[in-house]
């Protein structure tokens, strides 16, 4: 029997998130367990079911690398040092 | 998937407020302590489900037996929720667990092997026994360091949150009810304190795993204290006696300090030896087993 | 059962053909909860276990929901409910009967869920404009029945499609099955074409989940009459009352 990913948008401005999982016989159980398992007080206006085995996985190696692209992000201190230049230019 | 090379390594990586996921490379040790605390944990919410299940029927009204209704089947829920995390462990199958509880080969927390005797006693476990449960799992959600059991347990605390204050207003009807009523919850307050003391644990040892590994982050002493601290002015006030003749307030610091616990019943509780181990293993095996013929057809695990 | 138990403001007396039907329907809601909720924690798995639960909260939903509209005024509603004498419940065998085997259960979840949305039509259609709130209240129940039907439909069908398993549920079927047709036939008696209807629905799920009806004349449901199941229902409702029947719980 497959076990299911169950996944939750609560109403108002957030996104699905991972609620948990159940297992049931196929999709159409898993889509009625799904409701008393994860939402018996309203916890989501929308539900998502994926089966388990239909996940496809990145490794997390790879992901990782892409934390340290420097060049694709800016924390602005380049643009700091060059108006605080600019300002004791025009002062002198 | 995270690797440690050595131990070392792990517990630094959990000092640091490392979370572990299921698929890291954990060190065995501690995926038995975090999956035996969590299958402990399901087992429990399970057999207080089976416990409460009695009260449903026979509660006073239609507006409570829906509130218990209700607060039953969250308790069954959070066995489903737990059982579902401590399987991706991969130590046992969700089945494993099952049936290990019903050949009596588990644990389960020690209020759960009583005989609840009258309606109070039942009130007793869903104010005083869910508080005490709210209390250690409130203790493990603040630092827990595996992952999964730390989400689920927020979802887990805010339906003990309902519990609770369900609880007290039932008692607050018996408190604020007739003299019949009131003697009803002391009598059950008698029969219950101890186990509510004893469900804390024993004292916790120098080097316990589970305090190392951050799933607790507490000692047995230190959640009973703090329980001991709230609850005892609170049921005083509501006109019961905590029936421990030892028990009295520290002069200087105006703590309140209990009575040396006798650990014998605990022990026996421990083993499912205690009053009512026998009975409610046995109704839930002879269902479990009456209807091993839906999951197969099912194909259930 | 001491009579003293249900002596605090016992039910107004119901004359009106409209509350008798509505009472009729509120007290099998009412048994169905309770039966589905004595499958707490004894379920074949704990998927099933809190559907089956939900399925029990939203039938004695139901049924407070309907006596407050037979009884609009009466005090203490909540907990006489409960308290009412044997003779005074309008339950009728198909609900009142004990659920185990757990296939029992099942089949009687299905066809009294099958037959159900066309009794509420019926009570609609004959009383919706003079009983408040009916139609409201029957709108809002359909859509938690639609779920209890799909339940129930999924099972039976699963269930039926393996041999072992679909010769219980005949066996359940036809243990339950008389006090089903004899629901039936009462609906029938009550309104023809609802009646023919529900008939109709119980016959094709019946074929489609492979099991049979086997043909029995139906049996007239007498509802001053309790099945001897419900004694120990009925003494577990009072149960706690009757330790001071006087108290508030």
């Amino acid at each position: 029997m497959p076990t299911y990913e169950v996944f939750l948008k609560p109403d108002g401005k957030d996104g699905f998130f991972h609620a948990g999982s159940l297992d049931a016989p196929d999709d159409e159980m898993a889509a009625l367990y799904c409701r008393e398992t994860y939402i018996r007080r309203g916890e989501g206006v929308q539900a998502w079911l994926v089966a388990r085995q239909h996940i496809v996985t990145l490794d997390p190696k790879e992901l990782e690398v892409t934390a340290h692209r420097q060049h694709a992000s800016n924390d602005g201190s380049v643009v700091a040092q060059r108006r605080r230049a600019r300002r004791q230019a025009g002062t002198e | 998937m995270r690797v440690w090379e050595t131990m070392e390594d792990f517990d630094q990586f959990i000092v640091n407020g490392g979370t572990v996921e299921p698929g890291d490379d954990m060190p065995s040790a501690y995926r038995q302590e975090v999956f035996r605390f969590i299958e402990m944990h399901a087992n429990s919410e399970l057999f207080g489900g089976l416990c409460e299940r009695y009260w449903v029927s026979r509660a006073p009204g239609v507006h409570r037996k829906l509130a218990f209704l209700a607060k039953t089947q969250d308790e069954i829920g959070h066995a489903h929720l737990l059982y579902m995390v401590a399987a991706d462990l991969a130590v046992k199958s969700r089945a494993q667990m099952i049936d290990d509880l019903m050949a009596g080969r588990s644990k389960f927390h020690n209020v759960f092997h009583y005989k609840t005797h009258t309606w109070a006693d039942q009130i007793v476990i869903a104010y005083l026994v869910d508080a005490a449960a709210l209390t250690t799992q409130q203790a493990v959600l603040k630092q827990c360091s595996y992952g999964p059991y730390r989400r689920i347990l927020r979802r887990i605390v805010s339906e003990e949150g309902f519990h609770m204050r369900h609880g007290e207003e039932m008692l607050l009807t018996l408190a604020d009810g007739t003299v019949t009523q009131q003697n009803m919850f002391q009598a059950a307050l008698d029969r219950w304190w101890e186990p509510v003391m004893h469900f804390f644990g024993p004292p916790t040892k120098d080097g316990d795993l589970l305090i190392r590994w951050r799933v607790k982050s507490d000692t047995n002493e230190a959640l009973r204290d703090r329980f001991v601290q709230k609850f005892v002015p609170m049921l005083q006030e509501y006109g019961f006696v905590v029936p421990d003749p030892a028990l009295h307030r520290n002069a200087s610091t105006g703590k309140w300090v209990i009575g040396d616990i006798d650990w014998a019943a605990l022990r026996a509780t421990q083993s499912n030896v205690g009053p009512d181990s026998a009975a409610r293993i046995e109704l839930s095996k002879q269902s479990w087993d009456n209807t091993a013929w839906v999951r197969e057809a099912l194909h259930v695990p | 059962m001491t009579s003293a138990i249900f002596r605090n403001s016992p039910p107004p007396e119901i004359n009106d053909a409209a509350a008798t039907i509505l009472l009729a329907l509120a007290d099998d809601e009412f048994m169905m909860g309770h039966r589905h909720s004595e499958w707490l924690g004894l379920s074949p798995f704990l998927e099933e276990d809190l559907t089956t639960a939900s399925i029990g909260q939203d039938e004695f939903g139901h049924a407070r929901a309907l006596y407050a509209l037979i009884w609009p005024s009466w005090e203490m509603r909540d907990a006489d409910v409960v308290r009412r004498p044997p003779g005074s419940w309008r339950s009728c065998a198909l609900t009142e009967m004990a659920g185990v085997p757990w296939e029992k259960s099942l089949i009687r979840h299905w066809l009294y869920d099958l037959i159900e949305p066309f009794r509420w039509t019926s009570a609609t259609t004959a009383y919706g404009a003079s009983a408040t709130g009916l139609s409201a209240l029957a709108e809002r129940v359909e859509c938690e029945e639609h779920f209890h039907r799909a339940h129930a439909t999924a099972l039976v069908q699963r269930l039926g499609a393996v041999d072992t398993a679909r010769m219980r549920l005949q066996h359940a079927l036809d243990d339950v099955a008389p006090t089903a047709m004899a629901l039936l036939h009462e609906l029938d008696s009550i309104d023809a074409s609802q009646g023919a209807a529900a008939t109709q629905a119980v016959l094709e799920a019946a074929q489609q989940a492979s099991l049979k009806i086997t043909h029995v004349s139906p049996t007239v449901i007498d509802r001053r009459v309790r099945h001897a199941d419900a004694e120990s229902a009925l003494r577990q409702f009072v149960d706690v009352v009757a330790f001071d029947p006087d108290a508030r719980w």
